[in-house]
């Protein structure tokens, strides 16, 4: 009996795995820096002496109907293509809520909610894929025209992984909000290909993701300390060519506390057949340290795409 | 005996001709002409036939053709270059047994994504052999596309998600 229920759990257990999909990275509409800095959608604030400007969505949203209707048609759109996106004004006003909550939240005993600062940081609207959108009226004699961006950027690599742009046709009796409409429209396709090209490469290739290494600074060791003759650099970069899809990844800095690792290709499931994300293939490097070579290190997670790798103690 | 031996070879090269393709044999050009409201394409289509149906029948057939496997060019002013539904170029062949049926003139289904135009009138042109029309559709591509998710023909953004 015991078998045959061993047997059954088994046989349901592979079958999961068999079915199981890869993660879904998360898109989120923004209007870009530009269209926010050209529209006075801004936030400027004093930063060591020098002063720093960054995108205010909240009063965008609140008072650019224009922006409202562009972010809602895109939402729409690749709804109907399956692909429903995370709405930054929703994201914003839970990021209020949670924090709100946060404030005013106690246990019986009295006690209040810890947080860290890493919690404080990563309390903003964050996707795995922003889509970025630009738009300005522009005027050819009487008539109006509109051009258009819209770019998609992961923002663990930074790198645009699908775009789509072009001028509108001008005209003298169409209003703004037509034009707008069209030029959403025109370009959708062409940015939905290249989306979808980036998401055949992703399932090809491996996601590509980055890693960051530092070192605390009550830690024994850094990434120049030998064991068995090798530095832990190397080790952990053996370990990296070892196992990222066809050794694809490219070290871009390191020194004795810091490492940064991207372009790495890993593979969209685990050996054990779960889908895997770069907190999973990290928390295997650690594995692999801890138990070779006795080394302690803590993962910290920040997406899809990217992860934090701290050495020497949790 | 050469001319019967030739005979045979050309009429094994044409039946297998004839296999690789859904029977568009005709000469026509597709321009972009805008969208819709609602993002389908308008395309002007250019084409001949015998007879002014035939012409018409060619030109939707081409227009739908054109939209799943060459795309549209946006040289025409205000117009985007829009990329074939079907990217992968061995796709037809891979398929040819359903693009076929799907293009076959009495029971094929390509008629139902594409539409005339309300109120638009084609240009009739009597030309040696038949007549050339010059007409302006609207494909329906988003139809389309999830057609051809559907069939498995194309992936759509959340295939493997």
């Amino acid at each position: 009996m015991k078998r045959l229920t061993f047997f059954t759990l088994s046989l349901m257990l592979s079958l999961q795995l068999l079915n199981a999909q890869a993660k879904k990275p998360s898109i989120m509409v923004v209007p870009s820096d530009l269209w926010c800095n050209q529209n006075g959608y801004v936030l400027t604030f004093e930063n060591y002496g020098g002063s720093t400007t960054i995108p205010d969505y909240k009063k965008a949203l609140q008072t650019n109907d224009q922006l409202v209707y562009v972010i809602a048609k895109l939402g729409s759109l690749m709804a109907d293509r399956g692909f429903p996106l995370n709405t930054l004004e929703s994201a914003l006003a839970r990021i209020e809520e949670t924090t709100a909550r946060n404030l005013v939240m106690t246990s019986k005993s009295g006690a209040s909610i810890k947080e860290n600062p890493i919690d404080l940081l990563n309390r903003q609207a964050r996707a795995d894929i922003l889509m970025k959108v630009t738009w300005s009226v522009k005027k050819n004699g009487p008539k109006n025209y509109v051009t258009y961006v819209l770019q998609a950027v992961d923002p663990y690599t930074g790198k645009q992984v699908a775009g789509a742009e072009g001028v509108g046709v001008p005209s003298m009796s169409a209003s703004i909000d037509v034009l707008i409409e069209e030029a959403v429209l025109t370009n959708m396709d062409n940015f939905c290909a290249r989306l979808q090209s980036h998401f055949d490469d992703l399932f090809a290739n491996g996601r590509e993701v980055a890693m960051d290494i530092q070192v605390w600074d009550d830690a024994t060791l850094d990434l120049e300390t030998e064991f068995g003759g090798k530095e832990l650099a190397e080790i952990i970069d053996d370990w990296i060519a070892e196992n990222t899809v066809e050794h694809r990844y490219s070290k871009a800095e390191g020194s004795e506390t810091y490492a940064r690792y991207d372009q790495m290709r890993i593979a969209l499931y685990t050996p054990q057949g779960k889908p895997q994300d770069a907190e999973s293939f990290v928390r295997q490097l650690r594995t692999y340290l801890r138990k070779t070579f006795e080394i302690e290190c803590k993962v910290v997670p920040d997406g899809l795409g990217h992860c934090y790798l701290m050495i020497g103690g949790k | 005996m050469k001319i019967r031996l030739f005979l045979l070879f050309m009429s094994v090269a044409m039946a297998t001709m004839a296999q690789k393709t859904v029977g568009i044999d005709w000469s026509y050009s597709v321009k972009c002409a805008g969208v819709t409201p609602n993002g389908d394409y308008m395309v002007e289509v250019e084409c001949v036939g015998r007879k002014v149906d035939v012409a018409m029948d060619h030109a939707k057939e081409s227009a739908v053709y054109d939209v799943l496997f060459k795309g549209i060019n946006g040289s025409v002013a205000g117009c985007t270059t829009q990329r074939a539904i079907v990217s992968d170029p061995s796709a037809l062949e891979a398929h040819l047994d359903y693009f076929k049926k799907f293009f076959d003139k009495k029971k094929g289904s390509y008629s139902m994504y594409v539409l005339d135009i309300n109120g638009s009138q084609p240009q009739i042109t009597k030309v040696s052999g038949g007549y050339s029309i010059n007409v302006t559709l609207i494909v329906l591509k988003d139809k389309l596309r999830m057609l051809m998710e559907k069939e498995q023909i194309v992936r759509g953004l959340s295939s493997g998600f």
